[in-house]
């Protein structure tokens, strides 16, 4: 090859080209049709949602977000505090945060009690119960920290790990990083996402390609029953009558690229069509849960309240999960901001989120699943063991609980610790950071390798910090 | 010549390794190398912990010891790479010579391995490239000059010599000049963002004359939609967007006046180093007129429209990110590079310090563009008037609200005298005695609780016991029922739950809430909810049966209502997003970007690279600086300003740019492809066209470049043409240049969003051509829900798609389908994207099916012409050429097999001919021939 040739190739990355086509080519399709001087090889396996190779051997395929959107408390869920059972009601003496979101008066005790679950004996309080029966899958991390006080700015660290600047979704870099294993359906779907507190950006895939986006099924205000994809469906057109459309446009397309002869664009745009089409029909049938059985449905706690709506996420997500796609989340909407009210309130979302979490977290173990997918559960931040109010408690993002299941996590074991009242991470900490790297890791990406160029940097969900949390790796 | 330039720091890294072994005075650490293992694990462990325990008594002005450890220079003292044993550090960190540090406390072992493994390993502390002077290596860096084109027969400019030299170099034919119908909508598109009709294509190819095309580019120059369309392009590097994003969505009410003067200012062809000066400084230049005042500031929006993390508690923080987003805003979208990294570290790729950063913040952080810094922190507006306005305005205010206003005050005058006879009272919101609730954040003299349960006590006194009639004035704007206590008794439960339109104190009204005992003398009331609550301004407690002062109360009321409606009737003064200058000062150096951590005065001024190698300081302290940064950036001779938009212009024409890295035109960038033209080209643009922006582009339109086909074609080897006698053999493109870097032929483009949807509203005839305004129906700094469809945003109205509302955190859904992009990012270059969802928006959004039927309904319309000719003429408009007879048979095939599959469930003859149109129309919007430019 002469010398020229290289300077072309430095100029056109492999990532330019990938960009431009999420759909394939129709080659085989049209090439009768090609012009007969067009004869440039083209591109292999230019689709970019095609699996790719991980950079070594996951132990999950995908994950589940189980998104517990306003900040459950973790001295009230996961993380059992007995000094803080004993000081009820006393002045709290230890260090507060240079930053707080408001002011919290003396030390208040969990209005639950705490149980001790399974052969490992994990600690969970009665808001929990179902939760509690899977404690042995449960891999309880008690001392996970953030930075940011504010409901916005701790979404968008938790998503993208970044609440200053607009970075690519979670969901977004597993997408760019593995590409997804069904090609009819996009790689990351998220359940009725709060729209508030930073909204599309929390699943947004920046600058990141836009195959890499979450596609949204309905939004936090639309009941999971209703929910669907934007324009999957045309009022009007039904079956056969849109195919017919689709052929002449077809029809009319294939005559232009006779015309102009090959090009990857246009037949990318021609296959885009076809993929359109294609999950137009494949959607509606993973939404419909007619055909599952009462068995299923009551795990779930579907055709119950207050578990239904919740119910209804939790088996999409594991029917989503089940057909390829490979990051899907679900989010109790922005119910867990209990400044007050909290005994009520907390008791009332649990309520709604308990039976339907087990029955995903045994759904997916009895199909097999949970191995290889990882189950990823909490909120934006903690809440303060001082109370605000009579019954509640501000934000905390400083020491709180989330917990992970399946997908090649050590199950039945805590990690990392808080203070003695739970207000600060103190042993084993694990920053939002290092919990991306351990996802990242579980899935066979090194987060310090999953790189996207922009703006002359090499970017990472990351940033420069993030630590595989090795010791929960089962 | 960077490449250069680390093949020499690589020897270096080298060769100092000996040296510092030796640990000699002038001894050096060995330097990490850009990318390097060492450099990542220095940046992520070492650095970190370096500044959290060492730092902060070892720097440039606290040097305890004489130690600095926050350079690479000082730490050798204390270093000795590769043996831990014989480091100084090492022993002071393990508490175990006569040093124990840090005083405060042994570190965590962990702490101490990690630091002894890397002086083990060692030492290697990352190069700063800011010690190296770039300013000689970077081609970038150094100001474009012209060149002299390369000798080529038969080129109509010197852009194409520069362009078809490689062409040919490489043994290429480029393509041939184009047919008129493809150039002319080629041009259309381009300069207007719109089709052509098929009357502008006939007249084109009627003109034979050797100045057609000349002649269409100066029209479609003229035409407004040329400001629609490139007004566009600068908005996407401006990041500019109609809500703030991020955490607190607020409405940017104003900020569609700044995208309007963007429109107008590029109408007007307003030089480009004048709309860049306006935009960064247009507050401090003199003005010509009220007018011209008046757009001047409204320009300098373009600071403010950055996305701010607005709930920030941490308000140094916040103040700093603000000044982080202009410098990242103002620095890639006119420079085209990114200095923003520099806030933590110096420039890893870039010759740009951390001081030169805090340099360039201290230019903005002297510079007001918050109006306040509560709770929720509010962005500077400032009011802009011109002459009429300003002399009606006053004219109102001694006629018509002077009276009112002293009306209204004597009736409440009146009103507190006949209370404190009857024995009633009037308490100000704000005078609360005990409560969790923030001051006047929504209108002199509120209260808000920030979304936080309330609790709030009043002391009431009142001279007799008994009942008294309980009203309370307030803002909400959704029901937020409070209980009232008093005397710790609840009286009233649930009460001022009215939503009165909003939560400013424009839409505050008085509401009875109900009748409370209140005790002679001393009286605690008490008003709680366990969530925020609404915004209180006053509250009145009234003996029950005293109907004078409620009579005297009325008279006060409709006294205020008739004073508020008339003020609001008021010729308003327009208020536009701006900044203005603040007290000047320079800032320190912001050790890690700490805002808790600082370090050296960083005196404001220009990064030395960009200024031929010295740093340049702004030449008037007593100012901030950003005047003397406009035009910094825009003097002809600055190295980037000129080459950045040069190459975006060429990209939006040719559609591939002179320099593949828009976004980034520091050491890491790519190098141009034709460097030569791009510099010939910044200084024609900055010189000879004198930034005029209009002209630049009629010059690149009337290359032979622009007017080449964009037909692939490929040559069979061996292939050979005879020149002058001899033969010369062809090169194959597709395998030279399969993908044109070279522009041996025009690049196929697939329609942006914009005009994609504009010629949709175009060709189906309803595009409402007016220009400016807003559809983003939420007041100003009010909260757009994150809804598409429950905020006040409309996107139906027939009008261009950049006057569509640009909300962040909720961009419309079709602009985020066809890679808008993010509007809190400057995006210097859109990328393309195919894929299914796009499809399905054409296939089935409401917004296409409604196109395609105007369409059809403007096709059938016609009359007089068979349905082959209405084929023909829909192709037409829809693509600016007639049908091929290829396309007919398509669509004829068509048209029979739809009419006889709908024959059955529509019966009615002239119903199915309409949803065959339907059908066909949308077919041809969403066919390829529509969605590429050739």
């Amino acid at each position: 090859m002469s010398t020229s040739c290289n300077r072309f190739e430095a100029v056109t990355s492999r990532r330019d080209l990938l960009h431009k086509s999420a759909s394939g080519f129709g080659l085989l399709a049209l090439q009768g049709l090609l012009h007969a001087n067009a004869v440039a090889a083209p591109p292999k396996n230019i689709n970019p949602l095609a699996p790719k190779a991980p950079h070594f051997k996951p132990k999950a395929k995908r994950v589940i977000f189980v998104f517990m959107h306003g900040g459950p408390s973790q001295v009230d869920t996961f993380d059992h505090k007995p000094l803080l059972d004993r000081d009820h009601g006393k002045p709290y003496s230890g260090p507060r945060p240079r930053v707080v979101f408001a002011q919290t008066g003396n030390l208040l005790k969990s209005p639950w009690e705490f149980k001790r679950y399974g052969k490992s004996g994990i600690e969970v309080s009665d808001l929990f119960p179902n939760v509690g029966k899977m404690a042995d899958d449960l891999c309880v991390i008690k001392s996970i920290h953030g930075s940011n006080a504010a409901h916005g700015g701790a979404l968008l660290k938790l998503h993208t790990g970044s609440d200053v600047f607009v970075r690519p979704s979670m969901g977004s870099w597993l997408t760019y990083g593995l590409g997804t294993e069904n090609q009819n359906l996009p790689g990351f779907i998220t359940i009725c996402p709060t729209l508030g507190h930073g909204g599309v950006q929390n699943w947004s895939s920046a600058f990141l390609p836009a195959y890499a986006q979450g596609t949204p099924i309905g939004n936090a205000s639309i009941r999971a029953k209703n929910a669907k994809i934007s324009h999957i469906d045309n009022p009007e057109l039904k079956g056969n009558l849109q195919r017919m459309q689709l052929d002449l446009l077809q029809g009319l397309n294939k005559e232009q690229l006779a015309h102009f002869g090959h090009d990857p664009d246009l037949e990318g745009r021609i296959e885009s069509f076809e993929l359109a089409y294609r999950m137009q029909t494949e959607t509606p049938k993973l939404m419909d849960i007619s055909g599952e059985s009462k068995a299923t449905l009551d795990m779930y706690g579907i055709g119950n309240e207050p578990t239904d709506n919740f119910g209804r996420q939790c088996l999409l997500a594991r029917r989503f999960c089940e057909a390829g796609v490979r990051f899907v989340q679900v989010t109790h909407s922005y119910k867990w901001d209990q400044h007050g009210n909290l005994k009520n309130d907390h008791e009332k979302n649990a309520r709604e989120v308990d039976l339907p979490i087990a029955g995903l977290l045994a759904d997916l173990k009895s199909r097999g699943l949970l191995e290889d997918t990882l189950v990823l559960w909490g909120g934006e931040f903690g809440r303060t063991p001082t109370a605000q109010g009579g019954d509640g408690r501000d934000h905390n993002p400083h020491g709180y609980s989330m917990w992970l299941a399946g997908g090649g996590v050590k199950g039945g074991i805590t990690y990392g610790n808080t203070d003695d009242y739970g207000w600060f991470a103190q042993e084993d900490k694990v920053h939002i950071h290092d919990l991306h790297a351990t996802m990242l890791h579980l899935l066979g990406l090194d987060h310090t390798r999953l790189v996207y160029r922009y703006g002359g940097r090499d970017y990472r969900l990351t940033d420069v910090h993030g630590d595989v949390v090795q010791k929960i790796i089962a | 010549m960077n490449r250069t330039l680390f093949g020499i720091l690589g020897i270096f890294a080298v060769a100092s390794t000996v040296v510092a072994g030796q640990a000699t005075p002038q001894a050096k650490l060995p330097s990490a190398k850009v990318g390097s293992a060492e450099e990542v694990d220095f940046e992520k462990r070492i650095r970190p912990l370096l500044h959290k325990h060492c730092v902060p008594c070892h720097n440039a002005t606290t040097t305890l010891g004489g130690l600095r450890l926050d350079i690479a220079a000082g730490a050798i003292k204390a270093v000795v790479p590769g043996d831990a044993v014989a480091s100084p550090l090492v022993n002071a960190i393990r508490y175990e010579g006569k040093h124990k540090m840090p005083p405060s406390g042994k570190l965590a072992n962990a702490d101490i391995a990690t630091l002894t493994s890397w002086v083990s390993s060692g030492a290697h502390w990352p190069e700063s490239l800011a010690s190296i002077n770039a300013t000689t290596t970077h081609w970038a860096f150094i100001p474009p000059k012209r060149f002299t084109a390369p000798k080529v027969a038969g080129v109509s400019t010197s852009i194409d010599a520069f362009l078809r030299a490689p062409v040919i170099g490489q043994g290429l034919k480029p393509a041939p000049r184009t047919d008129k119908r493809t150039l002319i909508r080629r041009a259309y598109f381009d300069i207007t963002g719109l089709p052509p009709a098929p009357h502008d294509v006939e007249a084109f190819v009627a003109d034979k004359s050797p100045d057609a095309f000349s002649k269409v580019i100066d029209t479609l120059l003229a035409s407004p939609a040329f400001g629609e369309r490139w007004g566009r392009h600068w908005l996407d590097v401006a990041r500019y967007a109609d809500s703030n994003g991020l955490d607190e969505n607020l409405a940017h009410g104003n900020a569609f006046r700044y995208r309007d003067w963007v429109v107008k200012a590029i109408n007007q062809d307003l030089p480009y180093d004048r709309f860049v000066q306006y935009q960064v400084a247009g507050d401090l230049m003199p003005a010509a007129s009220d007018a011209d005042r008046a757009d001047m500031l409204t320009a300098t929006g373009y600071l403010s429209l950055g996305p701010k993390v607005l709930a920030e508690q941490d308000k140094p923080k916040l103040v700093m990110d603000i000044v982080d987003e202009q410098i990242e805003v103002v620095s890639k979208s006119v420079m085209g590079v990114t200095i923003a990294c520099a806030r933590c570290h110096d420039h890893k790729f870039d010759p740009i310090s951390t001081k030169e950063y805090y340099a360039l913040a201290g230019i903005f952080k002297s510079t007001k563009t918050m109006e306040n810094l509560g709770f929720v922190s509010a962005w500077n507006e400032r009011a802009v008037e011109t002459g009429d306005a300003k002399v009606s305005a006053a004219k109102y205010e001694s006629d018509t609200l002077a009276p009112l206003r002293a009306r209204a005050e004597k009736a409440r005058a009146a009103v507190t005298q006949a209370l404190s006879a009857s024995g009633g009272a009037s308490i100000a919101a704000t005078s609360f005695t005990r409560g969790n609730v923030a001051k006047d954040a929504y209108g002199p003299g509120s209260i808000n609780s920030n979304g936080s349960p309330a609790d709030i006590e009043y002391a009431i006194n009142v001279p007799a016991t008994g009942d008294y009639k309980f009203a309370a004035e307030y803002a909400s704007n959704e029901n937020r029922g409070v209980d009232i206590l008093v005397n710790g008794a609840k009286q009233l439960t649930d009460v001022a739950g009215r939503d009165t339109g909003g939560f400013r104190d424009d839409s505050k009204s008085w509401q009875v809430l109900g009748t409370i005992k209140l005790n002679a003398g001393a009286n605690v009331l008490r008003i709680t909810r366990g969530g925020p609550i609404p915004h209180f301004f006053r509250f009145l407690v009234l003996p029950v049966g005293s109907s004078d002062v409620a009579a005297l109360q009325a008279t006060a009321e409709k006294a205020d209502k008739d004073l508020a409606d008339a003020t609001a009737k008021k010729p308003e003064p327009v208020f536009v997003m701006a900044v203005e200058d603040a007290k000047p000062e320079d800032v320190k150096i912001h050790i890690r970007g700490d805002t808790q951590t600082l370090g050296d005065i960083a005196p404001r001024g220009f990064p030395a690279a960009l200024c031929g190698g010295n740093f340049t300081p702004v030449p008037d302290p007593e100012k901030s600086g950003r005047l003397s940064l406009a035009m910094w950036m825009t003097k002809p001779s600055h190295p980037l300003t000129s080459r950045v938009m040069v190459d975006r212009v060429f990209r939006h024409l040719f559609g591939l740019g002179l320099v593949s890295t828009p976004d980034n035109w520091g050491i890491r960038g790519e190098k141009p492809t034709n460097p030569k033209l791009l510099d010939t080209l910044a200084v024609t643009f900055a010189v000879d066209d004198k930034w005029s922006v209009k002209r630049f582009i009629k010059r690149l339109m009337l290359t032979d470049t622009y007017a080449q086909s964009s037909i692939a074609y490929s040559v069979k080897s061996g292939a050979f043409e005879v020149v002058n006698g001899k033969k010369k053999p062809i090169a194959d493109p597709m395998i030279v240049d399969p993908a044109n870097q070279l522009l041996w032929r025009a690049n196929r483009r697939r329609l942006d969003a914009e005009p994609l949807r504009d010629a949709m509203l175009a060709v189906s005839g309803q595009l409402d051509k007016t220009l400016g305004g807003t559809f983003l129906g939420t007041k100003n700094r009010d909260y757009v829900t994150n809804d598409q469809s429950g905020n006040g945003a409309r996107y139906d109205a027939p009008r261009r798609s950049i006057y569509l509302p640009v909300i962040r955190n909720a961009v419309y859904d079709y602009l985020q389908a066809f890679d808008f992009g993010d509007p809190s990012m400057v995006n210097a270059a859109r990328t393309p994207t195919t894929v299914a969802p796009q499809a399905l928006y054409v296939m089935n959004s409401p917004m296409v099916l409604d196109f395609s039927k105007k369409f059809a309904s403007k096709m059938l319309a016609l009359t007089g012409i068979s349905d082959v000719d209405r084929m023909n003429k829909a192709t037409y408009e829809a693509i600016g050429r007639p049908q091929t007879d290829a396309e007919k048979a398509v669509a004829t095939r068509f048209f029979i097999a739809y009419d006889l599959v709908l024959e059955d469930a529509v019966p009615d003859p002239n119903e199915r001919r309409r949803r065959i149109w339907d059908a066909y129309c949308q077919a041809l919007l969403a066919s390829n021939s529509f969605a590429y430019v050739e």
